[in-house]
């Protein structure tokens, strides 16, 4: 059964992780323009992708992917609204977002249920 | 009630000091930044002042659910939270607060227009909703959180005056201090982190006593 509940709370967390490491990189400075796109993009929905099937056992896979959609979509209406770039004008670059959004977070997904079913472990939240 | 959370205080001071340098600092220092930026490059018509409203109702709501459990643990004689499940605690409950505030803000603002009725229901709710975000079932949270509403009614709006007027009253005297100095947004926004750290728990503790506990209590009774 698909819990609603930890879609948001993986949403959430890893809001909290965008957050937290966009501000140190923007404080000090470290990185340049595209390697901070970059990283924020395997940030965000890597973690996405391991939260997710954490706090949804039954649907793992479901989770991931309906957890990368929304992040994208969030960040589509961000720029949207806040930043005021016509994102949808090029439905190219959104279905391109899309794909590879939800293609890393499965990805990570799948590596990280493989690796929990190796070390075989059940219960830890 | 006031007493008690003053005792809560006291006996968890190094705890709350140390959630405050992980977490509550760094969280108000980060919005301060964030409302100066949207500052700089938003429009007029974008209306910078309703992000920055957001900012602050969302500074203080994340915050409830870590210090809710904090002093509900003190009260009803449980094993005492350690800072890392504290932690696991605010960024558990950080999507789900979110994600019920954004549309409450949306149609407080839009229902400005009729005579700010909308507006105080969807405040007394936002301030309500974080006591109950803990109930993993979403039903089980949104009657917990109607239940609060139907027995304190029109009390909740006093509550809260009480924690928007003691927020700006230590902001206004600690900023008396540095009224003749050059300042800069620095020292606001360090101020304002600090202020937030030291009253925050007492707000919330003060508040938890009012919503949560007697509610258990009046379970008991009925059963």
């Amino acid at each position: 059964m698909f819990h609603f509940r930890g879609l948001i709370q993986a949403i959430g967390v890893s809001l909290v992780f965008i957050i937290f490491y966009n501000f140190i990189i923007g404080v000090f400075n470290l990185l340049p323009v595209e390697w901070v796109v970059l990283s924020t993009f395997f940030v965000s929905y890597g973690s996405v992708g391991i939260l997710a099937p954490l706090w949804n056992k039954q649907a793992p896979y479901t989770a991931a992917f309906f957890a990368a959609v929304v992040l994208s979509v969030i960040n589509l209406m961000f720029s949207m609204i806040v930043l005021r770039i016509p994102v949808l004008f090029e439905p190219n670059t959104v279905n391109e977002n899309l794909l590879s959004s939800t293609v890393f977070s499965l990805i990570t997904a799948f590596l990280f249920i493989q690796i929990n079913k190796r070390m075989g472990r059940e219960h830890d939240d | 009630m006031i007493k008690t959370s003053f005792e809560i205080y006291n006996r968890y001071l190094i705890k709350i000091m140390m959630i405050s340098v992980i977490i509550v600092i760094p969280l108000t220092l980060f919005l301060y930044f964030a409302t100066i930026y949207l500052y700089d490059f938003m429009e007029a018509d974008q209306y910078p002042n309703l992000y920055m409203l957001f900012f602050i109702i969302i500074n203080f709501i994340c915050l409830i659910p870590m210090y809710r459990k904090l002093a509900e643990s003190d009260l009803e004689d449980e094993e005492d939270p350690t800072i890392w499940e504290l932690i696991k605690e605010f960024l558990k409950h950080f999507g789900m607060v979110l994600f019920i505030s954004v549309p409450l803000f949306l149609i407080g603002l839009i229902g400005m227009s009729l005579a700010f009725i909308p507006t105080a229901i969807c405040g007394a709710i936002m301030l309500v909703f974080p006591f109950a975000v803990h109930y993993l079932d979403i039903k089980k949270m949104l009657t917990a959180t109607g239940s609060i509403l139907k027995r304190e009614n029109i009390f909740i709006l006093l509550d809260l005056a009480i924690v928007v007027s003691a927020q700006i009253l230590i902001y206004s005297l600690i900023m008396q201090a540095f009224a003749n100095f050059e300042n800069s947004y620095y020292v606001y926004g360090i101020t304002r982190a600090l202020v937030n750290a030291t009253v925050f728990p007492l707000l919330i503790f003060y508040l938890t006593q009012r919503y949560t506990v007697e509610l258990n209590e009046q379970r008991t009774e009925a059963r």
